[in-house]
């Protein structure tokens, strides 16, 4: 294999991306987001792989490949299994290789090899009768079905079979008097246990239930203990030939470079060992950047919470997107309540740039903003978005700017430090850029705040990135033909309202009755009909 | 091998208890018949009601099984007491000895003490064996004397001898091994002690070994592991014996729990019979309508010291009984005494009556008018109606029904018309029902528009004498809670 593909960037990209500033996954709520999705997999160290924001379509059109490739349940399964398979592994490795005995060692890593070869080849059928359609997934296969044939590894393959198949059939005869052990190549032929069970068996067995609790190999104590070891090398002593191949065999396949550092993501510690294929390591990682997104997604999505991969907006600036809403909040519903948030429409396009939200408190105004926030960052590093469905401007980068109530700063230094932000942003922005502006200028005067929002709509109009922009000053809702007017409702006629009639009836003697009856299925029709059908018919 | 005295094919075993079985219980007032049944005895007593709500007979057949052992057993209590004597016994055999053995985790602990129980139980199955005789007549205790001297012979003894002499493991203990994946050694099969195989003993202490290590004296930490090791070669051995010893036992607690039924039966006869009450066994079919009865009582009277009103009734081609008529004039008397004798003749036991014919139901239930609830007055009519539903989710065409003033917790006029398209539904779908109501627009109805096939018992309000005797005849619209009511006042 010439070159290793990677399944975060497409060939010929630089693999390091722009952090944005630590504002933007504060006020998005991304940063709750990307710790719960890393929360179940911290071996694979993903969160700087979420925090760096590429900004750039042929990063992102990669990534939507893998990822509509990994929507397929049949694809990602495969990948899933994989990985809970390798985890197995490596922490079986990670035990294996504090084993102090040497035999016991090398039977150890034995197995662990004959796993490996297992999980990688059940990866590579799985994927293979899946179809993976992306040519980033379909380069993967073939590197793995290349590897997994190349003569070295069927070797390996071969030799550890033969090794296991011999040392588990081998048997031999243990007889313990006193302190003394003696072992025998020949075994002897009685078996007190099926005597047992063969006299008895005419005695019915009894329904089991209260078994004695048996004593547990314990995870920790893998090590061999000084009889057992000496038992073993007993063994040996019986069929020196086999445990002296068992001894070359780890020699060549599981004995680790001792050179090798050891590799700060704990995923990618196996590269040292000789029988790993260390590309597929790195691609197992980097699939991770999206299956942990998807696992995080999964119970929303079993809850109704729709997700999608968006399409694309490049030439024009337009952004759409249908029963969106704000992820972070949506998984702390789910987990706390139990109930879902409301969906929003959000829509932007021709000539309108900004989005101006305004409307009474507590009416959702800030999670549309963090919503709108979050579809553009999540759709500009390749991932799925909170919605039914979307079409998103790429932009080159977010900035935000949100109120923040809790600094102990005086109000001149903190207005200060917001305007230079501003600036800044300003300054670095593009017209493909995005701002998300809420409440910016809360704690000054009216007049000030309204001299101030005119003259950064100046600046933005000058600038002609997309805005949304959360303000108490509706009047700037009505500045422009690129302005777009979003009022939160409180009470709204949709929103569900609990209703108590009471409505007068006449009187009606048998109706009330009857219809208690019918309710519960008691009235002659339903119940014929009910035994009828559950009686076996004659 | 198993006792088989309740059933040619099955032998006891546990059911979930349900709600239903619970109101029957209730409504038909059976806990003072099994206490009469199983007096003091917990465990008897918990056979009774297991038996009696939850294993009745499944076809006429077992019904006539279950007669001819339980009249086999009245016929001679004493051998009956002497089998479950021995049954008793030998499940009491554990907890007399090395009780803590048992439950012990060491295997070679479980070993020793298993061994000894052993050989008392294959005594007590010798014992048993030798109880049997030509004396019993019936199906279920001739097979089970047969099979006793088909399985306990004298080589299933041998083997059993020489199996447990290979656990004498005093010496030194020799067992086939592998290892397995952490290099561990695995025991296979264990060829027994040293001790106790003669010759072959001596052949296994001369062999030269292959290989072989000494632990020293003084090694604590390898004479704790070589004491494990040599627990690890009996693990298995010592759970094959825990499930032999467990099959002996289970044997025994199947022959005694059988037994604890004939016997709580025989007690309670034996009770009735000392107050001159007569009990029969039933002749009981498959199928048909009600019941045919001559003499019918219900026992609870009796066991409570009072004196027992017996009835006549000809239903057994009818699938439906409505019952009217004066208050306490002895319609839920009748109507439990029906039940209980149907669920004692569906359990292959005595009926209270002289003689009775009746047919098996697919599962007896009972809708009984709740006490007065203070609590619950509002929804007591829901209260009816969800537990008829919860009913109606169990009954199959050949259930039977008892109701008991049903669907009366609303107005007169509400309460008929409910109760008329239940009851004819169930009578449509081929369920049996007996229905006590003072409903009397409801019964007046069916009595006009459906009169045919069904039966009308009618209690009357007449002096003491005929008291409680219930006999044909058409509803009639008092209830006769005005005489009840000067009575009182």
């Amino acid at each position: 294999m010439t070159s290793v593909i990677s399944l975060l960037w497409p060939e010929g990209e630089a693999k390091q991306d722009p952090t944005p500033e630590a504002a933007v996954f504060h006020d998005l709520h991304l940063q709750e987001i990307f710790a719960a999705v890393c929360l179940p997999v911290p071996d694979f160290a993903l969160v700087d792989w979420y925090h760096a924001f590429p900004g750039k379509s042929t990063v992102i059109r990669h990534r939507q490949a893998i990822l509509r490739d990994l929507l397929q349940p049949s694809i990602r399964s495969a990948w899933t299994s994989f990985t809970q398979r390798m985890q197995t592994l490596r922490r079986q490795l990670e035990q294996a290789q504090k084993l102090y005995h040497d035999r016991q060692r090398q039977r150890v890593f034995l197995d662990a090899i004959g796993n490996y070869q297992t999980v990688f080849s059940s990866l590579v059928d799985a994927l293979t009768a899946a179809k993976p359609r992306s040519t980033a997934l379909c380069t993967v296969l073939e590197g793995l079905i290349h590897e997994l044939q190349a003569p070295q590894r069927q070797e390996m393959h071969d030799t550890a079979r033969a090794l296991r198949q011999e040392l588990d059939a081998l048997r031999y005869d243990l007889q313990i008097s006193g302190s003394h052990v003696s072992l025998w190549r020949e075994c002897l032929q009685r078996n007190v246990d099926e005597e047992i069970v063969h006299t008895f068996s005419r005695f019915l067995a009894a329904p089991s239930g209260e078994e004695n609790a048996r004593e547990e190999q314990e995870i920790g104590q893998m090590d061999v203990d000084p009889v057992q070891a000496r038992v073993l090398d007993a063994i040996a002593e019986l069929f020196p030939e086999l445990f002296a191949r068992l001894a070359v065999f780890y020699q060549r396949w599981a004995q680790p470079d001792p050179q090798a550092a050891i590799d700060a993501v704990p995923a990618l510690r196996m590269a040292r060992y000789p029988f790993v294929f260390v590309p597929l390591l790195h691609w197992e990682r980097e699939l991770q950047f999206y299956l942990a997104f998807l696992d995080f997604l999964s119970p929303l999505e079993a809850a109704g919470l729709p997700s999608c991969v968006p399409e694309l907006c490049e030439e024009e600036k337009r952004t759409h997107a249908e029963s969106a809403y704000d992820l972070a909040l949506a998984a702390r519903l789910r987990q706390e309540q139990q109930e879902n948030p409301v969906l929003n429409d959000i829509d932007l396009h021709g000539s309108e740039r900004i989005l101006l939200v305004s409307g009474p408190n507590q009416g959702g105004k800030t999670t549309y903003a963090r919503c709108f926030g979050q579809l553009h960052y999540l759709a500009g590093i390749g991932l799925p978005v909170p919605a039914q469905q979307a079409q998103l401007f790429v932009c080159d980068a977010i900035y935000t700017h949100f109120e923040r109530r809790e600094d102990a700063e005086s109000e001149r230094s903190k207005l200060e430090a917001d305007l230079l932000r501003l600036r800044h942003d300003l300054e670095r922005a593009t017209p493909r850029s995005i701002f998300v502006l809420n409440e910016l200028f809360h704690s000054t005067t009216l007049d000030d705040a309204r001299f101030l929002s005119q003259e950064l709509l100046k600046r933005l109009r000058h600038l002609d990135p997309l805005v949304l922009w959360v303000s108490f000053l509706d009047e700037l809702s009505r500045s422009g033909a690129d302005v777009v007017s979003i009022l939160s409702m409180v009470d709204s006629e949709e929103e569900d309202k609990r209703t108590f009639r009471l409505l007068r009836k006449p009187a009606d003697g048998l109706a009330h009755a009857l219809s208690l009856a019918r309710k519960f299925g008691l009235d002659y029709p339903q119940l014929l009909a009910r035994i009828a059908h559950a009686s076996p018919s004659s | 091998m198993l006792p088989h005295l309740l059933d040619p094919e099955k032998s006891l075993a546990a059911f979930p208890a349900s709600v239903q079985e619970q109101h029957l219980v209730e409504d038909l007032g059976l806990a003072p018949l099994f206490t009469a049944m199983a007096e003091d005895d917990d465990e008897r007593r918990e056979i009774v009601e297991r038996v009696i709500l939850r294993w009745r007979c499944r076809d006429a057949a077992t019904v006539r099984y279950r007669q001819e052992a339980l009249t086999d057993l009245s016929a001679q209590p004493e051998r009956a007491e002497a089998i479950f004597a021995i049954a008793q016994n030998s499940l009491d055999l554990p907890g007399q000895s090395h009780q803590f053995l048992l439950f012990s985790k060491s295997p070679s602990r479980r070993l020793r003490a298993n061994t000894a129980l052993m050989q008392e139980l294959l005594r007590q199955l010798q014992a048993l064996r030798d109880l049997g005789s030509a004396t019993f007549h019936s199906d279920a205790l001739r097979k089970l004397f047969s099979r006793l001297q088909q399985e306990i012979d004298e080589s299933f003894l041998q083997a059993a001898q020489e199996a447990l002499a290979a656990l004498q493991l005093d010496e030194g203990v020799r067992s086939t091994a592998g290892a397995d994946a952490t290099g561990r050694c695995v025991p296979e099969a264990l060829h027994g002690g040293i001790g106790n195989q003669g010759w072959l003993g001596k052949l296994w202490r001369t062999q030269h070994e292959d290989a072989g290590f000494s632990i020293a004296d003084r090694d604590e930490t390898g004479q704790t592991a070589l004491g494990k090791l040599r627990e690890q070669l009996l693990t298995q051995t010592a759970q094959v014996l825990d499930d032999a010893v467990a099959r002996v036992l289970q044997f025994f607690r199947l022959l005694r729990d059988e037994l604890h039924f004939y016997l709580a039966a025989i007690t309670l006869q034996q009770k009735l019979r000392q107050q001159g009450l007569s009990c029969c066994l039933p002749e009981v079919q498959e199928g048909g309508g009600l019941l045919n009865a001559t003499g019918l009582y219900s026992p609870l009277l009796p066991l409570r010291g009072e004196s027992s009103v017996s009835n006549d009734i000809a239903a057994r081609h009818t699938p439906l009984i409505i019952i009217t008529g004066a208050n306490r004039g002895g319609k839920s008397t009748l109507l439990r005494a029906i039940g209980i004798s149907q669920l004692w003749a569906e359990s292959g036991l005595y009926s209270f009556a002289k003689t009775v014919r009746t047919g098996l139901c697919q599962g007896i239930f009972s809708h009984f008018q709740q006490e007065e609830d203070a609590k619950l007055q509002h929804g007591k009519f829901a209260e009816e109606l969800q537990r008829m539903q919860d009913i109606a989710a169990e009954l199959r065409t050949g259930s039977l029904i008892l109701f008991n003033e049903s669907f009366a917790a609303t107005n007169e006029q509400e309460g008929s018309e409910i109760a008329r398209q239940i009851t004819l539904a169930l009578r449509d779908a081929g369920v049996r029902v007996i229905f006590v109501t003072h409903l009397y627009s409801f019964a007046k109805n069916l009595f006009n528009k459906e009169g045919e096939n069904i039966l009308f018992l009618r209690a009357s309000a007449e002096p003491e004498a005929q008291r409680f005797q219930l006999l044909p005849g058409a509803p009639q619209a008092s209830s006769f809670a005005r005489e009840i009511y000067q009575e009182i006042f």
